[in-house]
């Protein structure tokens, strides 16, 4: 009896950059596609798993500064994944009332 | 003579770990696998992960019984950005494989996608072949 293979879970390789309005990730996911690929942010935790032609990858990463959830992007092109983490927005300024005291 | 297929066995775990060197990555995934086709009567398949790179950045030639494959990658760090973590180093790959015997070279055929490259090595067909007998 043919057994299916365990598919190894491998760690992808990445590199990280930061810029003054964003963190750039990218990671090496070769053999996988669009479809294949799950993202997602539990609080500071970016998680990141896919499916390969032959392996899997997963990788966790703890952000230690915080992003705008609502405006990362994502791109995969010849198995390279870029990864976009906007810095929040500064808040807009805001006068402050001076009351006599 | 016969070949040996251990022979390209030990090749190819030669090769897997000079990618292995090449790429500076030790603990990464399998660098190059050759594993049966999914029916295996039709030969086998080399994989070789190739992230990042299209197929016009990719050589594949076949001399002989060699199998040559050569590709470089870059580094590709984005402009004006600070660096806080580089594990994707930038690499070269030049690995000749010898095929032994058993492959039918004139029906290799290679594809690159998703940065991931597959050689299609062909099973020759038939061990034994009938020969005709004629009539004189």
């Amino acid at each position: 009896m043919a057994t299916a293979p365990v598919v190894p879970v491998i760690e992808p390789s990445v590199d990280g950059f930061s810029q003054d309005s964003a963190f750039t990730l990218i990671a090496d996911l070769p053999g996988v596609r669009a479809g294949d690929l799950a993202l997602r942010l539990e609080g500071r935790v970016l998680v990141l798993e896919a499916r390969g032609a032959a392996v899997h990858y997963r990788r966790t990463f703890a952000l230690r500064a915080p992003v705008d959830e609502e405006r990362l992007s994502a791109s995969l092109r010849e198995g390279v994944l870029t990864l976009t983490l906007p810095r929040p927005a500064p808040p807009a300024a805001r006068a402050i009332p001076v009351v006599e005291a | 003579m016969r070949t040996s297929w251990t022979h390209v066995d030990r090749s190819l775990q030669e090769m897997t770990a000079n990618l292995h060197r090449a790429m500076r990555a030790p603990a990464q995934p399998p660098g190059l696998r050759v594993t049966p086709s999914p029916t295996a009567a039709e030969g086998w398949e080399l994989a070789l992960p190739l992230p990042g790179l299209r197929p016009d950045q990719v050589q594949v030639e076949l001399d002989g019984d060699r199998l040559r494959i050569r590709a470089e990658r870059g580094p590709d760090a984005p402009e004006g950005a600070r660096a806080l973590l580089r594990e994707r180093a930038a690499w070269r790959i030049d690995e000749e494989l010898r095929l032994n015997d058993r492959v039918d070279t004139t029906g290799i055929e290679a594809s690159l996608a998703d940065g991931l490259l597959r050689v299609r090595l062909p099973r020759r067909s038939g061990g034994a072949r009938a020969i005709p007998v004629l009539p004189r």
